[in-house]
């Protein structure tokens, strides 16, 4: 086997599956760190986040040597973490992570100019409210805008992961942006964006 | 612009939004902006939103140590090296005091004469020698110059070669013993992170044996059970016709 570092996922699964195990460490540590955080921010819970994710490494080492090489190795681990995700927010219902109830300082809007001391604090403020808003965003919106603005992944790999079309996720995620608008205008947080003007880039 | 074009052409402005998807979708939603002030209107607001969005970062993780790249034996070495040059350093500096015969400098500039450029000027081997000597002398004369005031001031001249003092040496064992400790603390907080990392990977560890073992027992017990299935038929069909 060649070097699992230089190997790419499709090459480490495929090595896996004849047998050499050392290839899923490779896996897990190129992974771990990108599921934790997609998983905390699905949660909002850090405890909660890191025993899902190792538990969605553990359905994956199960499930890896029945894995068709069809989908990507990246989508079927984020797939199994969401599902998860799902299982545990149903388990809590009712339960929130987020208290509505705190009081409410004033929040400041963003501007763009280089972070002072002030600014960062005021920025760890937006952070919060960003943090509830999303919170309070459908389980299918929170997943898609998650998994773009965090994750990073292409719409394609999100429809993917979330066995949707691609437009249906550009549709959630249109909805999610709304709705975070809503919520954060609500909390006083506004982000100053310049208007296009009719050359939009 | 119509509403019904607007909303026709949502998907597009979020791939424009996002430079993700075809480049043609995204054409058509610069297109339409140009047209359009409310989606334009829109469009900033959904920047806006992202930008808001991007405020929110992980929580940091319990800091682990990164992985040593050098051994142990190199920073021990370079805090020994760095007290030894320090102390060839004092000892050096020192000598001019120390002894009446002034020793080789260990570095020696050559001095522009005055009126000429200060630019670097290149001198031959001998010329660079003397140089040196001049120095040198110069320097013998300044600490034989000290060396009597000194003397005068005290009132006594001293018996022989001055001797670095106890403060400089406690000083220089106060600053290999602060490097020391430096280095303990280094060491410390590494093997923490580095139990911290054996942890981590002791409960993923285990939980693979768990699962594995798991996966064996399931087995076993499936086994099991047919082996029992296969002697009960083995019993029936070798018992005597009587006994069935």
């Amino acid at each position: 086997m060649l070097n699992p570092a230089q190997m790419s996922d499709e090459q480490l699964v495929e090595a896996f599956q004849a047998g050499h195990l050392a290839a899923y460490d490779e896996l897990v540590s190129r992974w771990q760190g990108k599921i934790r955080g997609a998983v905390w921010r699905v949660l909002g819970s850090t405890e909660d986040a890191a025993d899902i994710t190792q538990e969605a490494f553990l359905r994956a080492f199960r499930g890896l040597k029945a894995f068709k090489r069809e989908a990507k190795f990246s989508s079927w681990i984020y797939q199994i973490a969401l599902n998860l995700c799902r299982d545990a927010l149903r388990r809590k219902k009712g339960k929130s992570y987020v208290s509505l109830d705190e009081p409410e300082p004033e929040i400041p809007t963003l501007v763009s100019k280089s972070p002072s001391p002030l600014d960062r604090s005021e920025g760890s403020q937006v952070a919060e409210r960003v943090r509830q808003a999303i919170q309070k965003l459908s389980e299918e919106q929170r997943e898609v805008i998650i998994l773009k603005e965090y994750e990073g992944l292409t719409f394609a790999e999100i429809a993917e992961t979330l066995g949707l079309p691609t437009s249906t996720v550009k549709t959630r995620l249109y909805r999610g942006l709304v709705e975070m608008k809503q919520h954060l205008a609500r909390e006083g947080v506004t982000s100053a964006m310049s208007i296009p003007d009719s050359n939009a880039s | 612009m119509t509403a019904l074009t607007c909303e026709a052409l949502r998907d597009d402005i979020i791939s424009l939004l996002y430079d993700d998807g075809e480049l043609a979708e995204r054409s058509r939603a610069r297109e339409h902006l140009a047209q359009c002030v409310a989606c334009r209107i829109e469009y900033a607001d959904l920047k806006g939103v992202r930008k808001s969005l991007g405020t929110w970062s992980l929580p940091v993780p319990a800091e682990i140590a990164p992985a040593r790249t050098t051994p142990k034996w190199l920073h021990t070495g370079f805090a020994a090296a760095a007290g030894l040059a320090l102390g060839i350093g004092i000892t050096t500096a020192g000598r001019g005091l120390l002894s009446p015969v002034a020793p080789a400098p260990q570095t020696a500039s050559v001095t522009a004469p005055a009126g000429t450029s200060s630019q670097t000027q290149y001198v031959s081997f001998e010329q660079f020698q003397e140089a040196l000597k001049a120095q040198d002398a110069r320097h013998s004369q300044e600490i034989e110059r000290l060396r009597q005031s000194l003397v005068q001031n005290s009132g006594s001249a001293p018996a022989g070669p001055i001797r670095v003092s106890d403060g400089s040496a406690a000083a220089f064992e106060r600053m290999l013993r602060a490097s020391e400790e430096r280095q303990t603390r280094a060491f410390e907080a590494r093997l923490v992170g580095l139990r911290n990392e054996n942890d981590l990977q002791r409960q993923y560890d285990m939980a693979q044996v768990a699962a594995g073992l798991a996966y064996i027992d399931s087995r076993t017990g499936a086994d099991a059970a047919r082996t029992s299935e296969l002697m009960k038929n083995l019993v029936r069909v070798t018992a005597k016709p009587q006994d069935r």
